[in-house]
């Protein structure tokens, strides 16, 4: 009888796993022949949970007008996204649907990702042009652009009251930056928070210095010329010269953005997406102004769209989603939360914060923005290496003049492999 | 078989009932089946969530796999490549002097604090308890809340130090000393599950060992040197290969510490902290070299391979099993 009972129980541990691994595939064959009367589900990813009200909207506005359609959202955190992708697109197990920026559109697009997208039925005049070519290749939009990310400087004027000093305007230049940013500088406060990363830092910089920072073709690094070294030594007068600044180190141990939640630095650069956290630490004390201006002015300028998986099982329905994500009702519910990339809403963004917040310096900035210069081969790997040189920099490990060879060095070896 | 009787009828179905009965209780009688009947769930999971992976990541280690695109094979490309890069000889240099800093000291700690949570001392309950609690923590969790204990500024841990007139260091942004911090919170963290394996180990110790060594007159030290570590010395061993594992494949606590993700790959203290599973992590999941990524696992698998099976073979020399 032991014996039996034995059997049994190890057939039927063997049957849990077998039928485990096996159930999803069947619902799934099963939901495919009821044909187009059922139900289509799609899988919706995005990275930031601080959309969850505007992106419920969305799909509840969109479900209530296709009865057929059921979006599946699923939020994963910045740090995972991407890997998250990177192994699911291409095994056909990922979203049908999610939120893509213009460095990862340069990775998925040649290697036939993204689906493409029928502009047809999509308003594309609405949109910012740069935005709309940023998530395109060959003529071909591959993401409806929703989201703008800019750069603007942010300030505590709490820190400035108490010092009795004026808040930033938007007239400024670098000189007044560094005079205000020492004056502001005591024992306890920074006047300035560097950010020694690429996009919301020392690309800026570069920018406003009159750099390409690569050259036309994508493939030919150019920050290491002597405009590229004088932005460089800019920054790094801040932090090593006059001491207005924390270094890399300090900002590994405590980051940029803790440190101004904390009220420990007076100013610091970053883009749209920051300005609702920011507000709801400091509340008014936050105040947003256009970027100091160097030879000239200038930001960089970063773009998100809603993308489709080449390989989703229900393109048409993804299409749909993707038509509707261009109206102007569902712009004006992302816009609850983000920079829209559709100009037309951005009213609705600005207005989410006080006009003394003038949360409009990032609209502002659009003027004069630039879009995020990257290599158009292995964007992640060339920006991390030159991102590694600049960490280097700005922990006094390295020299200006060295460390930005280095990274030439390191990029160029990148693009050669 | 028409002209049967009923009785011959009956006779031959009872002959196959036999037959049919005798086949089963054979294999009933057969433990094999039942036993591979048994490890099948595990196995099954081993094989299609370690081992084939594991061959998938050998094949993709000689192709320049991207993880989005179709894989082109390249031959030795990456290895020859990966030789060449400093970073994986910072990454082995650092990886080796965090196992030296945690195995030994993880390893004579956790034999002395389980030494003594097998005496009689008041709430030995208690104290075991607290030494285990790290252990049912997540690494990730337990590593945030380090970062904070450790900030030289609002950190309580340079605040302790500064009550004893010590000037505490920038912990996590200076070179020098955030390889020490990575070491420490892993010993701490590692302790109490080693701890606990021990004192299962010194409780399996028969008393009649020492109480022959108490008529004899032996000394504490020499009950403990003679008795209580030969004894021991198969969990030692235990404890000593996973904990060596474990140290070679280094991950979380860094990660956390460099600020994690996008961040950890820029900040300036990676060099003095990066192990080899950081740079499989950096290269194939922040570069996006997954091929190149795989080719760096092979050589860690080799290493981890290579030092366990030294491990065994001096086992030889000091492990006894009675």
């Amino acid at each position: 009888m032991k014996k039996v009972t034995s059997l049994v129980l190890a057939l039927a541990l063997l049957c849990t796993l077998v039928t485990g691994c096996g159930s999803k595939k069947e619902e799934a064959a099963a939901s495919g022949e009821g044909a187009k009367e059922e139900t289509v589900e799609l899988n919706l990813y995005y990275w930031d949970e601080s959309f969850n009200d505007a992106m419920a909207k969305v799909v509840d506005t969109f479900e209530a007008a296709h009865e057929n359609i059921k979006i599946n959202v699923t939020t994963i955190p910045w740090g995972e996204y991407w890997t998250k992708l990177q192994t699911t697109l291409p095994t056909d197990s990922g979203p049908d649907i999610f939120w893509c920026n213009y460095m990862y559109s340069l990775e998925f697009i040649p290697n036939n990702l993204l689906l493409p997208i029928d502009t047809a039925n999509i308003d594309t005049d609405q949109y910012a042009a740069e935005a709309l070519d940023m998530l395109s290749a060959d003529g071909q939009l591959y993401a409806v652009p929703f989201m703008l990310d800019t750069v603007a400087m942010v300030y505590n004027k709490d820190l400035f009251d108490a010092k009795g000093i004026d808040y930033p305007t938007a007239d400024w230049t670098w000189d007044d930056l560094r005079a205000t940013a020492a004056a502001l500088t005591d024992e306890n406060h920074y006047g300035y928070c560097l950010d020694y990363q690429s996009q919301m830092g020392t690309f800026n910089f570069l920018l406003q210095n009159g750099v390409s920072v690569y050259e036309e073709d994508g493939l030919t690094p150019n920050f290491n010329s002597d405009a590229a070294v004088e932005a460089f030594n800019f920054q790094y007068d801040l932090v090593f010269t006059d001491k207005s600044s924390p270094n890399a180190s300090q900002l590994s141990e405590l980051s940029k953005g803790d440190r101004f939640m904390a009220g420990q630095v007076a100013m610091t650069y970053c883009t749209s997406p920051y300005v609702a956290t920011y507000y709801e630490a400091l509340g008014d004390a936050l105040g947003c102004v256009e970027l100091p201006a160097g030879k000239e002015e200038a930001c960089t300028l970063n773009a998100v769209g809603f993308a489709g998986s080449a390989n989703t099982a229900h393109p048409e329905e993804v299409q749909m989603f993707l038509e509707f994500a261009s109206t102007a009702e569902c712009q004006e519910l992302i816009a609850q939360n983000g920079m829209p990339a559709c100009l037309d809403a951005a009213g609705t963004w600005v207005a989410n914060f006080p006009e003394e917040v003038n949360a409009q310096a990032f609209i502002s900035m659009l003027d004069v923005a630039h879009r995020l210069p990257l290599a158009h081969k292995s964007p992640a790997a060339t920006r991390s290496a030159y991102e590694s040189e600049c960490g280097n920099i700005f922990a006094g490990t390295k020299t200006v003049e060295e460390g930005l060879n280095d990274a030439i060095a390191a990029v160029q070896a990148e693009l050669g492999a | 078989m028409a002209n049967l009787t009923g009785k011959q009828n009956k006779r031959c179905l009872q002959k196959t009932w036999n037959c049919a009965r005798y086949r089963l209780k054979q294999l009933h009688d057969s433990e094999k089946v039942n036993g591979y009947l048994f490890i099948a769930p595990l196995t099954i999971g081993v094989v299609v969530f370690s081992i084939l992976p594991i061959l998938f990541a050998f094949a993709m280690s000689f192709t320049d796999w991207n993880s989005l695109s179709t894989p082109q094979i390249t031959a030795f490309a990456n290895y020859s490549k990966l030789l060449a890069d400093p970073n994986l000889k910072i990454e082995l240099r650092n990886t080796f002097f965090y196992a030296l800093g945690t195995v030994p000291v993880t390893l004579i700690l956790a034999v002395l604090i389980a030494n003594a949570l097998n005496q009689k001392i008041p709430c030995r309950g208690l104290f075991r308890t607290i030494y285990f609690l790290p252990v049912v923590t997540m690494q990730v969790a337990v590593a945030m809340v380090w970062r904070w204990l450790l900030n030289s500024q609002f950190g309580i841990v340079n605040q302790i130090l500064g009550f004893f007139g010590i000037e505490g260091p920038m912990w996590l942004g200076d070179t020098r000393f955030i390889m020490f911090a990575v070491i420490i919170v892993t010993v701490w963290n590692k302790l109490g599950y080693n701890t606990i394996i021990l004192l299962a180990g010194l409780q399996g110790i028969s008393d009649s060992y020492y109480e022959a060594a108490d008529i004899e007159g032996a000394s504490s030290w020499k009950k403990f040197t003679k008795i209580t570590l030969p004894l021991l010395s198969p969990s030692i061993f235990f404890v000593s290969i996973t904990l060596t594992m474990d140290a070679l494949k280094a991950f979380d606590i860094i990660y956390v510490f460099t600020g994690s993700g996008a961040d950890s790959s820029s900040s300036p203290m990676l060099k003095a902290v990066r192990t080899m599973v950081y740079g499989i992590y950096e290269n194939g999941f922040i570069n996006m070299k997954m091929g190149y990524a795989c080719a760096e696992a092979v050589i860690l698998f080799a290493i981890i391979m290579a030092i366990t099976a030294f491990q065994f073979y001096m086992q030889k020399k000091w492990v006894y099993y009675d």
